[in-house]
């Protein structure tokens, strides 16, 4: 008996292997990579219905030529990116990949890039600000901004309009909360705020006693600049504890997937300030029709697009912009597509105008906001200021903002 | 005061969450000497239908009797339908857990979603609880789970050690047979234990769901894949595909070579790759300005020795551990092994870790071009597969497979057996750091996640699916392994490849106990009309 289920098994093997039908060589070929397993699935999924959404609009061609959208699943390692990239590369025979999620992937895509000068990658949501902005790739591009760019404008509010003279931080240790902390730290500390402490924690962590019962007692509020399980971890202990400390958010601390979770800690998350390129209850008119399409299309969705959506959406929706413009042309190693992508601009969906800056980074719109309890119940992110324009070196002169060196877990500090 | 206090209390809340966690796992595994790794996957089954008990009546412990009943029953499930099937044969019980712990996993992704939930806790447990002596606010919470912690400890104990049930399951551990002559179902006896275990993680489940959060990614994740498809040989196949399988199969062939011939299966193997892999990235060419450079004249020697010495470190470590427990001790260091590497940013460059490695060039080409890089492969798993097979014909290889079969009677002849041992442990070693030099220029990076737990469980799965009783068994493996790993999420819908992933392995668990060589093997001597000779 057994024999005939390993027969049957090995016998679908085989058969599976014969569907791998290749497709039309007119067809526009676009390799997407998400995290669509473990921890981060439900925002890799998001990320996927960005693309879904982007590709719907354009009707699913580019002048005359089928988009054929081909997904791998990264595991936000960097190993698992340039995997699942050389795949689609150099077995699916993409044109262009959007991706990846995360900060080390998005690294690891941008040195891989070097490697394959005739595709073009696009950036997905990964936000680690050496992907641009220190030894950057011809052929990478990233319409939106870093981890940095997503807190222009909270740091000013914390210390200007809520009075925060010393703050405490609590963030992963790793290359994105780095960038964050930057973000928030630099014009904190220069309108004359203090960070006495920083505490990085190892990613995945679940016990944070050790921290919440660190934090100092003399701080106005705590930045905290953690993603999914990790915040809600947190910000749970710190209720349980009684913390009563006011939170500073960073991007993906207050995103709408962790305003869609369950729990008591939500309470305390109201008033609580952020920085971010999204925000799923703005109001500008962009906004409205883009979320409109993205609940319409997508009923099982989060309530509003999350960062991950919005963010490939706008990788994509610049890629087919941009083979429209060439008549999806991409002979001579997609040099004229290229050079469509360079000049693009665009309106995106929070209003502003997207455009690259030499590094090919996106010069973006950032918002600070703040979290309020909706008439039913649920919460949400509303707009408090809008900041225009953000360039990657945070509006200061790129070679003194170079110069200050690669960011760390002492690099900035002003104690 | 106040500090040492909080700290104290910090410890043993932590202390007393873990062993609710962990005691249905330590009860299955010291009664029935299963490793049980589908038990985080029943702890988070418990705590989503404790979350939806409690949500739907708003009682806080009509949750965590749900979710401990929900845990019981599929645990019974799983050692009624599947463990209880290779009772005593430990290493294939423990994979199967793996390949049931990816399918629950990837089912729940699916039906809970990928969001974060967490329990609403009675209002009376609710925020802060003022410790009288410290004059600071405790989260109440963490104090009733001292206590319910303490609470199950005992009832664990008691129905253990004073109940008829207790006693039974104890006799049928020392002695199944026995116990069977005398008329008792021993079969339903270890599927209440591992019922009374699924209770314990539901429970447990839903009690860290209201302490912590509950999330799906805390089980362990690795891909098992699925295709074949017709070969051209591009560089894509030449490289990603049979490139990386030998690689694997390399580090996989150190597995196989210590389960085969010393009789102990190694979690750490992936971790002696990484060492390897590591100096070459310290002491090579990288773009993360950590480490210095020296020739790879130089470097390869010293990645080579540093692999091997890790391997008798941990030989050293493990050498009186046999069986189940070899497994432990050696995951134990593989893992404590990936907490360094991710914190310590002085050698190992943190979370980070080192891009931009290359492989040296040989009169101006680059090992790495396709061709030259393959050919190297290729030859570096030829040398491997001779070195492995004139080692154990050696006089130290003969003795190693004398400790295998018996320790004491090689000590009795006056032959220590820890040199032994260390030294099958170094060859190892060796053998894993030449696969991770290769895989550091396949990957030109490494980072903890190159030798995290789902590196080191793909070796693991590689050598088990390829089969531990030949050395070649690593290559079919590996090769298995590769091709399933690129292409399941093409033949699948992507929201479920990991389930399909799941099934296969298990598939192959259960149907080809030597693996695929041992299956190719058979059927190869069916097809010449042999008699199968029983490989013991």
């Amino acid at each position: 008996m057994f024999t005939n289920l390993k027969t049957i098994t090995m016998t679908s093997v085989l058969a599976l292997g014969a569907f791998a039908a290749p497709a039309s060589a007119d067809d526009i070929k676009i390799g997407v990579i998400s995290i669509l397993e473990g921890a981060f699935a439900a925002l890799g999924q998001d990320g996927i219905r960005g693309i879904e959404l982007a590709v719907a609009e354009a009707g699913g061609e580019v002048a005359g030529n089928d988009i054929e959208v081909i997904v791998m699943s990264s595991d936000a390692s960097p190993d698992s990116a340039v995997n699942a990239a050389r795949k689609l590369i150099e077995q699916d025979g993409v044109d262009i990949i959007v991706g990846p999620l995360s900060g080390s992937e998005g690294l690891a895509l941008r040195d891989l890039s070097k490697s394959f000068p005739a595709i073009t990658f696009v950036n997905g949501s990964s936000a680690a600000q050496d992907t641009t902005l220190r030894d950057s790739s011809d052929n990478f591009f990233r319409f939106g901004g870093d981890g940095a760019q997503w807190m222009v404008g909270v740091g000013n509010y914390a210390h200007d309009d809520l009075g925060y003279e010393k703050v405490a931080v609590v963030a992963e240790d790793y290359s994105f909360p780095y960038t964050q902390v930057l973000g928030f730290m630099g014009e904190f500390c220069a309108a004359g705020g203090t960070v006495p402490e920083k505490f990085w924690t190892p990613i995945g962590a679940s016990d944070y006693s050790s921290i919440v019962y660190s934090i100092p007692a003399d701080v106005d509020a705590i930045f905290v600049a953690l993603g999914g399980a990790d915040a809600v971890n947190f910000l749970t202990q710190y209720n349980q504890a009684g913390g009563d400390k006011p939170i500073i958010g960073g991007s993906i601390t207050i995103d709408q997937s962790i305003l869609d979770s369950e729990g008591p800690f939500k309470q305390q998350l109201i008033g609580a300030p952020a920085g971010t390129p999204t925000v799923s209850d703005f109001d500008g008119a962009e906004w409205k029709s883009f979320s409109a399409s993205y609940t319409e299309q997508f009923p099982d969705g989060f309530s509003a697009p999350s960062i991950f959506a919005h963010h490939y959406y706008m990788g994509a929706h610049a890629a087919i912009l941009a083979l429209e413009e060439v008549n999806g042309d991409l002979s001579g190693d997609q040099a004229a597509f290229r050079a469509a992508l360079t000049d693009l601009q665009f309106v995106t969906p929070t209003g502003g105008t997207m455009r690259l800056d030499e590094n090919r980074n996106g010069i973006v719109d950032n918002f600070v906001t703040e979290v309020f309890e909706r008439e039913d119940g649920t919460l949400g992110n509303r707009v408090v200021k809008v900041v225009r324009d953000v360039d990657q070196s945070l509006g200061q002169d790129p070679a003194a903002f170079l110069a200050q060196g690669p960011v760390s877990r002492d690099n900035p500090s002003c104690p | 005061m106040t500090f040492f206090l909080i700290v104290t209390l910090n410890g043993l809340t932590l202390a007393a969450l873990y062993f609710l966690a962990a005691s249905g796992f330590t009860l299955i595994f010291g009664l029935m000497r299963t490793v049980n790794m589908a038990h985080g996957a029943l702890l988070l089954l418990g705590g989503y239908v404790g979350f939806e008990v409690a949500k739907a009546t708003g009682v806080w412990p009509l949750g965590i009797l749900g979710g401990g009943l929900a845990a019981a029953f599929a645990g019974a499930l799983i050692q009624f339908g599947i463990l209880g099937r290779f009772q005593g044969d430990e290493l294939r019980q423990t994979l199967a857990s793996i390949a049931l712990s990816i399918i629950m996993a990837d089912l729940m992704l699916w039906y809970w979603g990928g969001i974060t939930y967490q329990v609403a806790l009675p209002d009376a447990l609710t925020g802060g609880f003022k410790l009288p002596l410290l004059g600071v606010g405790y989260a109440a919470i963490r104090l009733v789970l001292i206590v319910f912690a303490v609470v199950i400890g005992i009832s664990l104990w008691l129905i253990i050690a004073k109940t008829r049930l207790g006693a039974i399951i104890r006799a049928g551990v020392d002695d199944r047979e026995m116990l069977r002559a005398l008329g008792f179902d021993v079969a339903k006896i270890f599927i209440i234990v591992f019922a009374l275990g699924g209770l314990l993680a539901g429970m447990a489940g839903v009690v860290a769901a209201s302490a912590l959060s509950i999330a799906p990614g805390t089980d362990l994740q690795f891909l098992l894949p699925f295709a074949l498809v017709p070969l051209f040989a591009n560089d894509f196949w030449l490289i990603q595909i049979f490139g990386r399988a030998l690689i694997l199969g390399i580090i996989a062939l150190s597995l196989t070579f210590l389960a085969a011939y010393l009789g102990v299966v190694s979690f750490a193997q992936a971790t002696m790759a990484g060492v390897a892999g590591y100096t070459v990235a310290y002491f090579g060419p990288n773009t993360v300005d950590v480490g210095r450079e020296l020739p790879f004249y130089v470097v390869l020697p010293l990645a080579m020795i540093m692999a091997t010495l890790s391997g008798a470190l941990i030989g050293l470590i493990a050498r009186r551990s046999q069986g189940i427990y070899a497994i432990m001790i050696t995951l134990a260091v593989g893992v404590a092994f990936f907490y360094f590497t991710r914190q310590n940013y002085t050698y190992f460059n943190g979370w980070t870790g080192f891009s931009g490695i290359r492989a040296p060039e040989i009169s101006g080409r680059s090992l790495r071009e396709p061709l030259p890089f393959y050919l190297l492969i290729i030859l570096v798993a030829a040398l491997c597969l001779t070195f492995v097979n004139g080692f154990i014909k050696s006089p130290l290889g003969l003795t190693i497979q004398a400790v295998r079969d018996g320790p004491k009677r090689v000590l009795a002849i006056g032959i220590p057996t820890t040199p032994v041992i260390v030294s099958a442990y170094a060859f190892a070693g060796l053998i894993a750091g030449s696969g991770g030099i290769l895989n550091v220029w396949y990957q030109e990076r490494i980072s903890s996640f190159s030798v995290g737990l789902g590196p080191i469980v793909d070796i693991l799965v590689i050598a088990v699916i390829g089969g531990l009783k030949h050395p070649i068994g690593a290559f079919i493996g590996a090769l298995a392994f590769v091709l399933l790993d690129t292409f399941a999420v093409d033949f699948i819908d992507r929201e479920r490849f990991n389930t399909l992933i799941g099934l296969v392995l298990l598939a192959i668990i259960m149907g080809a106990p030597d693996g695929l060589h041992g299956l190719a093997k058979s059927w190869l001597s069916r097809f010449k009309n042999r008699p199968i000779k029983n490989q013991v």
